[in-house]
């Protein structure tokens, strides 16, 4: 209780504006993807120009030391980074969300010891985590891939829904509800889940750029889908090679990435503010 | 007499909305003043507003002046010369006003030396620290030395309120200004301090600016009331006609509610 | 155990790769118990723990080195690197977060504050190949990649190749640590402690030096732990982006080639020195704040 009357109201004219330019980055991105399933300028594969021509109107980001429009491939760059983004949260949501509950609910020593492992998971970056993971399955693949980076995710997941979860739990009304016999799965369903969900749903959209960002680091170190699947990483990693003859390679993969992690970003920080609106003020 | 303090039609917004409309007050020295109102009615936002540390994004209209010298609008170098010299503030919650991380001691300390360095004093370390042991008496904390070495966790909340009260009285203020000093302590606590403000207030010739949300506490250590409801003065007066005649209906409010209170206390004993 | 377990699971048997495709079986028996991976599990867990217990990793089964020379080897490229870059790191991350959170008004500090917001979408891997492109190709000024084979035996030829990535590393963390810095000093400039400085006579900048810079580094010392651990573990992308001969390439060679025991070795070193430099960090915060010093004798 600090002095009450020190809460300025605050109006956020840079909320709306965080959250539509994060959305049209990202709807961007999700419109190129679409369109690349039914249209690209060239055929993928295909030697459709001179090699490591620089851009011009017929290619518009020159093409690689096949002769490949590099273009049509950072389009389908699109594809695989969102596809590994969602597939990612998606498993690393359902194994963190899962594995957080149950050390919220779990005995002290149980939960104790999911929490210890956790904080220890945590020091680990993403990228080694899902190297493991690669390292432990039979081939490098778009599947292995999706897993590995999901899995890697899921710690950090499972920590953040833990905490939330233990002080949902400690509310008085939740206590009531679980003297009174509700079963703890009608708690989490009704208690619990909803009243952390707004935020897990901005750290899930944090958690997509950093899946995207993972992937593209496995693709360049030789770990992601194999070729033919044009992983941004894959054409960074392709490009360097050839980057004091075409430039522009090692280039716009890159930005196609950055653009789509600044989106997500803004995105998470836009539906921050609005899913809690006191205390975003200025962060 | 020129007055310590002096607001003149203090205003204040934030994004547009008015939280403080036309607030006059007026402080002479050696007065004590009591300023009233419910959380939210602005008490606290005048005080900042007067020591020049309004939260960035408000913007004060009006007129304020520390010791003849204006405030709104001055540069922060002048302001900081009138903290701590013509005012001294305590605030409410003492646990969150310490820094944690330092002794109580080192704390008092710094006020200290930069009141004696102001004053053309000796300001040596065995100086300071004498000064801090002095003023640990003054605010009557047992066992000073010991005292002085501990952190702010590590005290009671009276204790640490009274530390808060040591540092600002090392500034040898002309006003002194405390805002709700008793909220956050239990009743006997309370009283206490009461009791220690007002005796030190007497003791340094100080004038007093408290501001409180509670009438009974304001009535035993003040002269004056002024009464502000939704960033208005309502009413304003000597304590014993405000409280024998209350001309508003929320000061009546307040009164009754306080008689009420009272009452319920007596019949209990 | 955890690491035990882990290297277990990966599947493909170590006797094959070492062999290649093509070994007869016996040939393939003979390997497994060299290697005594023909043993129960529980025999293979208690050689490991024994080994552990001597400082013994084994050998390679690739190069047949013993795996902690390598180790050490490679120490000598991935230390500095990794030290040089977050030193650098804070020397960045440090005044510019002060400055954002301090100028917050201002429009180079809303500037500071939207760059590094970029600067953490960046990858790694992709502001190393734009340095290079500028650095080296465009200005010709620094070597695109390598380590001297001689190692440090020509300090300035070392340090040369190590200056790139370095910058590459601090350009990454500094921006993530920044976003931290300025978190933490927007909540001394909101802090009660501070108005209390200010109203009793202290100026702003007084108040930030004597009470914020202990205050504001409690929270960020536990950050600088998690940074230094991921810039030490992830140095696998700046090493491969700079062909440099560190620990992160030879986790991702022994990926690459199935070699248990420098996988093992390097995973082994990696988990102690992030376990070494959460403890280093804990130890730091209890130093400064004697609220967690007091938290175990009197849990309140």
């Amino acid at each position: 209780m600090t002095t009450p009357e020190l809460t300025i109201p605050q109006t956020h004219p840079r909320v709306s504006a965080t959250l539509w330019v994060g959305l049209v980055l990202v709807g961007l991105h999700v419109a190129i993807a679409l369109l690349s399933l039914v249209w690209t300028p060239y055929d993928p594969l295909g030697m459709t120009g001179g090699r490591l021509e620089a851009p011009s109107w017929a290619h518009w980001a020159g093409t690689d030391r096949l002769g490949r429009d590099f273009f049509t491939q950072i389009m389908l760059g699109s594809q695989i980074a969102l596809v590994v983004g969602a597939g990612a949260v998606a498993i690393g949501g359902a194994i963190g969300v899962t594995l957080g509950l149950l050390a919220a609910f779990a005995s002290r020593w149980l939960d104790d010891a999911l929490a210890a492992t956790l904080d220890i998971l945590i020091a680990f970056p993403t990228l080694l985590i899902a190297m493991l993971v690669v390292a432990a399955s039979d081939e490098a693949n778009l599947f292995t891939a999706i897993l590995a980076i999901g899995i890697a995710l899921s710690a950090i997941v499972a920590r953040l829904t833990r905490i939330l979860a233990k002080r949902v739990l400690l509310l008085d009304y939740i206590t009531a509800a679980r003297t009174s016999g509700t079963s703890w799965m009608g708690i989490v369903l009704i208690h619990v889940l909803p009243n952390i969900w707004p935020t897990l749903a901005v750290n899930f959209a944090l958690q997509f750029g950093l899946a995207a960002i993972a992937e593209a680091s496995l693709s360049y170190l030789g770990l992601g889908a194999p070729p033919p699947n044009a992983s941004w990483g894959h054409l960074l990693q392709e490009a360097q090679g050839t980057v004091y003859t075409a430039p522009i390679g090692a280039f716009a993969p890159g930005l196609a990435l950055v653009i789509l992690v600044v989106g997500i970003n803004l995105l998470a920080d836009g539906l921050r503010d609005v899913a809690d609106p006191t205390r975003s003020a200025q962060r | 007499m020129r007055p310590v303090l002096d607001i003149a039609d203090l205003s204040i917004a934030a994004n547009g909305k008015t939280l403080l409309d036309k607030v006059s007050l007026s402080i002479a020295p050696g007065e004590r003043v009591g300023l009233i109102g419910e959380s939210g009615s602005g008490k606290s936002l005048t005080a900042l507003a007067a020591i020049g540390l309004l939260a960035p994004g408000l913007t004060a209209t009006g007129a304020i002046s520390l010791d003849g010298q204006d405030v709104i609008g001055a540069s922060e170098r002048s302001m900081v010369s009138l903290r701590g010299n013509v005012t001294a503030t305590v605030f409410q919650e003492p646990l969150t006003a310490l820094d944690p991380l330092q002794p109580v001691g080192r704390q008092i300390a710094e006020p200290l030396r930069r009141r004696l360095r102001r004053d053309g004093e000796a300001a040596g370390r065995t100086d300071v620290a004498a000064g801090v042991q002095n003023l640990l008496a003054q605010v009557a904390l047992p066992d000073p030395l010991a005292l002085s070495r501990r952190y702010p966790h590590e005290l009671s909340g009276g204790q640490r309120q009274r530390v808060a009260i040591a540092m600002a009285l090392a500034c040898r203020p002309q006003l002194l200004i405390a805002d709700e000093p008793t909220t956050a302590l239990d009743v006997t606590t309370q009283a206490e301090i009461l009791r220690l403000l007002a005796k030190l207030v007497a003791d340094n010739g100080m004038a007093l600016l408290f501001i409180s949300h509670d009438l009974p506490v304001v009535a035993r250590v003040v002269d004056r009331v002024v009464v502000m409801q939704h960033g208005v003065v309502v009413e304003a007066g000597p304590v014993g006609e405000v409280f024998s005649r209350p001309q508003h209906d929320y000061t009546r409010s307040l009164v009754a509610a306080a008689r009420s209170f009272d009452g319920a206390l007596e019949g209990a004993a | 155990m955890v690491l035990f377990a882990l290297l277990r699971l990966l599947p493909g048997d170590p006797a094959n790769a070492l062999l290649g495709v093509g070994a007869t079986p016996e040939q393939i028996a003979a390997a497994r118990a060299q290697l005594g991976s023909d043993q129960p599990l529980g025999t293979q867990f208690i050689n490991y723990l024994n080994s552990l217990a001597r400082f013994d990793l084994g050998t390679s089964f690739v190069s047949h080195a013993p795996v902690l020379d390598e180790i050490g080897n490679r120490m000598a490229v991935t230390l500095p690197l990794t030290l040089l870059g977050f030193v650098l790191a804070l020397v960045i991350a440090i005044p510019l977060g002060v400055i954002a959170a301090v100028k917050s008004q201002t429009w180079y500090g809303w500037l500071i504050s939207v760059v590094s917001q970029l600067g953490i979408a960046i990858p790694v891997f992709w502001l190393g190949i734009l340095l290079v492109t500028v650095f080296a190709i465009n200005l010709r000024l620094l070597p695109s990649g390598g380590f001297p084979l001689r190692g440090w035996q020509n300090p300035l030829e070392a340090i040369t190749g190590l200056l790139l990535p370095v910058l590459t590393v601090a350009l990454v963390i500094g921006a993530s640590l920044l976003r931290y810095v300025r978190a933490a000093t927007l909540d001394v400039i909101d802090s009660d402690y501070i108005r209390t400085a200010r109203a009793l006579g202290s100026g702003f900048t007084e108040a930030l030096i004597k009470h914020g810079i202990r205050n504001g580094s409690v929270p960020i010392i536990s950050v600088l732990g998690i940074e230094l651990a991921s810039t030490f573990l992830g140095a696998v992308v700046v090493e491969r982006v700079f062909t440099l001969p560190g620990m992160g390439s030879m986790l991702l060679l022994a990926i690459q080639q199935r070699d248990y025991p420098n996988l093992q070795g390097v995973l082994i070193v990696s988990t102690l020195l992030v376990l070494l430099i959460g403890f280093a960090a804990d130890m730091l915060q209890r130093l400064i704040d004697p609220r967690l010093r007091d938290r175990v004798q009197a849990p309140t």
